[in-house]
């Protein structure tokens, strides 16, 4: 794909997401990565040596901070200096379907439900169902965020250090295992390389709640074949919020004209480009797209879904207001997947959560 | 003609052949020995010393001696399970392998249609093994295909790839699927050349099925078996796709393989030289079983 | 008797149409599973065929990722390989297999040795030297490294060594070079043998995932067909109705190439000797 403007050529290439950060790694080495590459905020640690810092440059290129949502500039921050300029905003929200709640005479989640809430709706709706009610994750996001929903956990330090054996992280650990050894209302990922797994699943009609980034809002809502409802998570009583999480594009240091590379990225990221990803479906992180955005959600979604994108509007509104970007560290990549070989060891009772805990600490290198 | 009067002749035609032929053989080897050189001799002797070195995709180069080798055996180096797992998979496949191939394909010998079974067997060989194993996930799932048939017999299923008992056993068994067809065309076509005069006398004397079977049959194939076990040892060895795909390794270390070792170590942590030792140490583990398996062969197999 | 022995042929036929069903069934539930919504893949209890028979499927995986460019990426490199592949084997072979010359068995050796060599323990060394030569993300990249594999060097040596000497002797008397006699006669007799190498060759250089990973940065001009399904895995979930539409896609050219060379293969393993006799 070639976008024009100017005197500058943008060529577009891709790798599959699984191995995109494996891949930029290796680039990054041979010096053979593209001008701007796609960053997302859980990896900016392990990359920004690699990435140019965009202030001055994007000011050249026109760049005014005011317009854009300043949580969605945040998430792609380390240490005040801005690596990437985001073409969205993500937050976590719990997704639900709207027949099996009445079904089970359970009333409709709210934007202040509480833990408890979610979990006697969850066993009432397992024990309608006769199969679990939420479904449970080992990606970063999805299952983090609902940890930092339960007590404040985080998994990493400010200092960007990994962290999972603190005590908070253990008692929500224990907790979300426990949704599905103990209380059983949780459908466990069929294997460690299920990565996407509770979205899934809830798309599917398998279970009747599962955690998804506010990216899939459109996609969840139109491809299921039952009502679909948002809300922002569930917290407990020591509840941190939610997790934000970014995407948007950098410059490599290596970039032989990165005064043209500002100036590509100011063009894909211009308010014309962000209402028109507005209306495909992707969040935008300028002010001035957000009205396209959920227009184009009812759109899409009204007829199955009456009154969806208000809803939506509201859970994003309420979700925003305590999201914090979610740190990770700078071998992430590797982390993630000892996460996905160790966890599901807890999901599926065959190992408690301390030891998995530990053991992914342990390993982590 | 006389031999004598013929002999010098000969000879002397004979040795400027040999001449003539040494230079062709030079010009006709030639791409094949560059490229052999260049794409396998010297990467080979590359990664014997990558091996010595920490080699970071990004960063510094410097002196490690052993020490890459030290850390595989290492408390939080996934080799120890690695390799375990790897000789795990190598026991059951090559056995139920071979016994499963040689037994269908004397089964598919004795049909009519034989040519189509030979066909219709063959086709997990050529599905690539990254679509293999998303087919099989899908029957592996959780209420899945496979649960629902073990639930017909009143059995509770596992869930087969996330709990460590069943996952790596889960594993095999697709890995038996897919490469179930080579070695049964192979010896289909060993079948194919059994002397029929031969078979017909044994039959003539009285000799049983069994019999005929065990001490007829496949003693004349056992060139053929020979090379199919091979073949099947040193795959089993490099087993990386499935499971890789399938399981990511998981649950815990229950099914990583030395090569998801190798490929982890150098292009997710970005470590050349630590993910370059336990190539080598499974390349001299390689060497070692195939050379066992070469002086063993004189005892079993029967070359005419 | 007659009749017991017809009914246990029967039988016998009906037992292994079975067990081959049976062993197809992965296959056939996949393509039933491809017309599928994406919805209906993962619903329980499991059923044979979808709600509806939803032929977009194959049209988005097509519209959603360039999979007919992942295709004609694949049958490039397959094709490009393989030609390599024969042409290089053929001639080594003709070297081992017709040629006489002083050190030949020694060095058809130390060939053979070569083949032990696993291609994971080449992998990182071939990285660094693709890095050297700037070819990571190239054509040559996914080829050369694994285009002179002693395999094909000895599995038509085994079969140019049964061709009797007094034929090359022959067409030599009638004036023939060795490049003559090579491309007039050895080739034209090798065919069975071409074929089995042709296709063995083909299905490793289309089914190749882990090297394609490590050298393509750029997927979209030379990725594969494997690398191209993992595509589908995005970073926002899977859509599996593509997935397994893609995967029954993936599994065509070979299956094609099966096909029509089904009737040399069994013929070429005997003539190769590699099924012993």
């Amino acid at each position: 794909m070639h976008k024009q403007d100017a005197d500058i050529t943008v060529k577009l290439t891709q790798t599959p997401f699984a191995d995109y950060f494996t891949k930029l790694q290796s680039q990054l080495a041979a010096g053979t990565t593209a001008c701007i590459v796609s960053m997302q905020s859980l990896r900016l640690p392990a990359f920004k040596d690699a990435l140019e810092p965009l202030g001055p440059l994007m000011k050249k290129a026109g760049f005014d901070e005011s317009q854009w949502n300043p949580g969605a500039l945040k998430a792609l921050q380390v240490d005040g200096q801005q690596y990437a300029i985001p073409y969205g905003l993500s937050t976590m929200l719990l997704y639900y379907n709207k027949d099996a709640f009445a079904k089970a005479g359970v009333p409709a989640p709210t934007n202040d439900w509480t833990t408890s809430d979610f979990e006697s709706a969850a066993a009432k709706i397992t024990a309608v169902d006769g199969k679990p009610a939420f479904g449970q994750s080992f990606s970063d996001l999805h299952m983090f965020s609902m940890l930092f929903a339960y007590n404040g956990a985080r998994p990493v330090t400010d200092a960007a250090k990994l962290d999972l054996t603190n005590s908070p992280m253990e008692q929500a650990f224990t907790w979300y295992s426990g949704l599905a050894t103990k209380e059983k209302v949780s459908s466990i990922p069929a294997s460690s390389s299920d990565v996407p797994w509770g979205e899934q699943q809830f798309v599917a009609g398998n279970v009747a709640m599962a955690v998804d980034g506010d990216w899939n809002i459109s996609s969840d809502a139109t491809q299921a074949a039952f009502p679909v409802g948002v809300v922002a998570l569930p917290q407990g009583p020591n509840g941190g919020g939610t997790y934000s999480a970014n995407s948007g594009f950098g410059i490599a240091k290596s970039c032989q004209n990165k005064e043209a590379a500002a100036k590509a990225i100011a063009i894909i990221t211009s308010e014309s480009a962000q209402v028109e990803q507005a209306k495909a479906g992707t969040h935008p992180a300028r002010l001035a797209a957000d009205d396209a955005f959920f227009q184009a959600l009812a759109t899409a979604t009204d007829k199955k879904s009456p009154g969806y994108a208000a809803q939506a509007k509201a859970a994003m509104e309420a979700a925003s207001a305590k999201s914090v970007p979610f740190i990770s560290t700078s071998s992430w990549d590797q982390t993630t997947k000892l996460i996905a070989r160790e966890f599901i060891l807890a999901y599926s009772g065959s190992e408690s959560a301390d030891t998995a805990l530990q053991n992914v600490q342990q390993s982590s290198k | 003609m006389t031999a004598l009067a013929e002999r010098a002749p000969v000879r002397t035609r004979d040795r400027r052949r040999r001449r003539n032929d040494t230079r062709a053989a030079l010009a006709f080897l030639t791409p094949s020995a560059a490229g052999l050189t260049v794409f396998i001799l010297f990467p080979s002797v590359l990664a014997i010393a990558t091996s010595l070195f920490h080699w970071p995709t990004y960063g510094d180069i410097t002196f490690a001696g052993l020490d890459n080798y030290a850390e595989l055996f290492s408390a939080r180096s996934d080799f120890g399970p690695a390799l375990l797992n790897t000789v795990v998979f190598t026991l059951l496949i090559v056995p139920i392998n071979l016994v499963l191939t040689v037994g269908v394909a004397f089964w598919v010998a004795s049909s009519r249609f034989r040519q189509l079974y030979r066909v219709l067997f063959f086709i997990p060989v050529v599905t690539p093994s990254v679509a293999t194993a998303i087919i099989w996930k899908l029957l592996y799932q959780p209420d899945g295909v496979l649960s629902w048939v073990a639930g017909m017999f009143g059995a509770t299923p596992p869930n087969f790839l996330a709990s460590p008992s069943s996952a790596l056993l889960s594993v095999v068994v697709v890995i038996l699927w897919n490469g179930f067809g080579y070695n049964m065309l192979i010896f289909s076509a060993a079948i194919d050349q059994l002397p029929e005069d031969v078979l017909a006398a044994a039959s003539l004397d009285g000799a049983g099925r069994w019999r005929t079977m065990f001490q007829m049959k496949l003693p004349l194939m056992t060139p053929a078996i020979f090379f199919a076990t091979t073949v099947t040892l040193i795959q089993s060895f490099q087993i990386f796709n499935e499971p890789y795909v399938m399981t990511a390794g998981g649950p815990g270390t229950s099914t990583i393989t030395v090569v998801m070792n190798v490929y982890q170590t150098a292009f997710q942590s970005g470590q050349l030289g630590e993910a370059a030792a336990p190539a080598i140490v499974l390349f001299v583990l390689i060497l070692v079983v195939t050379l066992v398996q070469w002086t063993g062969q004189k005892k079993w197999v029967q070359y005419e | 008797m007659r009749i017991g022995r017809r009914t246990a042929r029967s039988a016998n036929e009906v037992a292994l149409a079975l067990v081959a069903l049976l062993f197809l069934f992965p296959v056939i539930f996949t393509i039933t599973s491809s017309f599928k919504p994406n919805n209906e893949i993962f619903q329980s209890p499991p059923s044979l065929w979808g709600s509806e028979f939803r032929w977009q499927n194959y049209v988005e995986v097509f519209q959603n990722a360039p999979f007919l460019q992942y295709i004609i990426n694949g049958i490039i490199q397959s094709v490009g390989g393989t030609l390599i592949v024969l042409a290089v084997s053929a001639l080594a072979a003709y070297a081992f297999g017709i040629l006489r010359w002083r050190g030949r068995d020694q060095s058809m050796l130390a060939y053979l040795a070569t083949m032990m060599i696993p291609q994971e323990v080449l992998v990182i060394p071939m990285f660094l030297l693709m890095q050297k030569f700037g070819w990571i993300n190239t054509w040559q990249a996914l080829i050369l490294p694994w285009a002179f594999g002693a395999f094909g060097t000895f599995l038509l040596r085994q079969f140019f060594s049964t061709l009797p000497y007094e034929l090359v002797e022959a067409s030599r008397m009638d004036g023939c070079s060795n490049w003559r006699t090579f491309m007039k006669i050895i080739l034209p007799l090798a065919r069975p043998s071409l074929a089995v190498l042709a296709v063995w060759t083909f299905i490793t250089y289309w089914n190749s995932f882990l090297w394609p990973l490590i050298a393509v940065n750029d997927i979209h001009a030379l990725g594969n067909v494997p690398l191209g399904l993992q595509t589908f895995f995005g970073e926002h979930g899977a859509s599996w109705n593509l997935i397994i539409a893609a995967s029954v896609i993936s599994i065509a050219p070979t299956l094609l190439l099966l096909l029509l060379l089904q009737k040399h293969l069994v013929k070429g393993i005997a003539t190769v000797g590699l099924a012993g006799r």
